[in-house]
């Protein structure tokens, strides 16, 4: 790798990262104001023009709060687990294509910060580390909220992850391969989009996708008339605000992953393949936010229930399906 | 880059591994040996293994040591209420299996690496894992999976059977 390659590598990432960033920010001002319109209100509007500058004075509001740290806090890993919340956030986005190959001043540039040729289990394994965030918050503030929510976290997590991973599998039997660049690269027509091969999987991945990254209404680990708010009930400052933005980024990368198995990635006629890419990642934002706003929260073993008995077979049979029909060439349009 | 990457990642291996063993913390240990695992996968990835290095955190990172946490975590086991010591005995077992698992790594490392070189990695992808696994190797394989569903279905049985007596 030479000096040029390192520096663009460089930029990407810079770029990538400050995107992130301000799409997670941005997310939550589309939260608030969108949920204010389904209960009839206006929402933020006072900071800045129509209220686009409320992330920002969030933001202030948050780094100026008191630090506290509870009494027989375990302070190490008190410390320690908004950080790993924090990262794996981040780190998934790195395989995401949100454009093919363009040539820049004569070189060609990927779209993508890393083409790993297991992207999409490479997302897998970075978000599967994101649990011990979770277990670690809670069991580290010696609270009993906490330790709950922690704990409760952590086994939706574990039993919808499972879900999740069985229900990509359609996906991957298709197009046989587990490069999420080649994968986009085979949606360039409309018709090949694969949610129209794998409307089950894509179902499928939407509900165990809300779980894992524990959104309403799969929150139950933040059920405030149960646990108060979960394993973060004693984070203030900051470390909250590591909390908040790893929750976003979490939906963002879900988001993305859907977007490129399901709905053709870049592609898209007329506007630059980033534009599209960045418009189907709110579409999947604003269904998240949407549910939240319609559905009232599970019951706990209900939860549990749904994801064991309802959701793993139906990704079960999903896969022999999808194998058996794709042997017999069926799904071959 | 490469080698700094790789010194970094092998050294941050080594000293996790140490405090697996050295933290008297557990829960501080579990850490350790969660550090230690994803750094092993980082050397997959540099070997040009990924598919390995990912399977590397998602079942042992990912998986595995989540219920290593939730078991130290809940027990919360002390020095006092471990029972009689039989350390002498745990220690004299894994220092005989430590031996031999040295002696087996040494063994493989000179029958791949002929030269002390790196080695020619042909099998980090999923296609040539997946051509071992079900061709060479099939009935190792499907009687590894026979053992892993009957140690499921005796835990199961296990935790039936304490749940019948408290009901």
């Amino acid at each position: 790798m030479d000096l040029v390659d390192f520096a663009v590598m460089l930029a990407k990432s810079v770029v990538v990262l400050v995107l992130l960033l301000t799409l997670c920010a941005y997310a939550t001002l589309l939260e608030r104001k969108v949920v204010a319109r389904f209960q009839t209100r206006i929402g933020p509007n006072r900071a800045g023009p129509a209220g686009l500058l409320q992330p920002l004075a969030d933001l202030v509001k948050l780094v100026f709060k008191e630090d506290l740290n509870p009494a027989g806090a375990n302070k190490l890993m008190f410390v320690l687990a908004p950080v790993m919340a924090f990262i794996p956030a981040f780190m998934a986005i790195s395989v995401i294509p949100f454009g093919d190959t363009f040539t820049l001043f004569g070189r060609s540039i990927d779209g993508v910060i890393s083409d790993l040729n297991v992207g999409i289990l490479f997302i897998l394994a970075i978000s599967s580390l994101g649990v011990y965030a979770l277990v670690l918050a809670g069991w580290s503030s010696n609270s009993k909220y906490s330790l709950l929510g922690g704990l409760r976290s952590s086994a939706q997590m574990i039993s919808y992850e499972v879900a999740l991973g069985l229900s990509i599998v359609g996906v991957l039997i298709l197009s046989g391969t587990l490069s999420l660049t080649e994968i986009v690269r085979q949606q360039t027509a409309f018709t090949d989009w694969y949610i129209f091969k794998q409307p089950l999987g894509f179902l499928l991945f939407l509900i165990s996708g809300i779980a894992e990254t524990n959104r309403a209404p799969f929150d139950l680990p933040e059920a405030e008339n149960e646990l108060v708010a979960g394993y973060h009930t004693e984070y203030s400052s900051i470390k909250f605000a590591m909390f908040y933005v790893a929750e976003y980024a979490n939906m963002v990368t879900i988001s993305a992953v859907a977007t490129t198995l399901f709905m053709g990635g870049w592609n898209g006629p007329w506007l630059p393949p980033v534009v599209w890419f960045l418009l189907k990642v709110v579409f999947f934002l604003f269904i998240y936010i949407w549910l939240r706003a319609t559905l009232p929260r599970l019951r706990y073993d209900q939860l549990m229930k749904f994801g064991w008995l309802v959701l793993l077979p139906t990704a079960l049979a999903n896969v022999v399906l999808t194998a058996l029909a794709d042997s017999l060439g069926w799904l071959a349009w | 880059m490469d080698e700094l990457i790789f010194l970094c990642a092998a050294g941050l291996a080594l000293v996790a591994s140490v405090m697996v063993f050295a933290l008297r913390n557990t829960v501080y240990a579990v850490v350790a040996l969660i550090t230690a695992l994803s750094a092993v996968a980082v050397l997959f990835f540099q070997l040009g293994a990924a598919f390995v290095g990912a399977l590397q955190i998602i079942l042992y990172a990912g998986a595995i040591m989540v219920l290593f946490l939730f078991v130290v975590m809940l027990l919360n086991v002390h020095r006092d209420n471990l029972g009689p010591d039989r350390r002498w005995l745990q220690k004299a077992v894994g220092i005989l299996i430590g031996f031999i698992l040295l002696g087996q790594l040494v063994l493989l490392g000179r029958r791949l690496l002929p030269g002390g070189g790196t080695a020619d990695l042909e099998w980090g992808g999923a296609q040539d894992l997946a051509r071992a696994f079900f061709g060479r190797f099939v009935l190792a394989f499907e009687l590894t999976s026979l053992l892993l569903l009957a140690a499921m279905i005796g835990a199961v049985l296990v935790a039936r059977r304490s749940d019948g007596e408290e009901a």
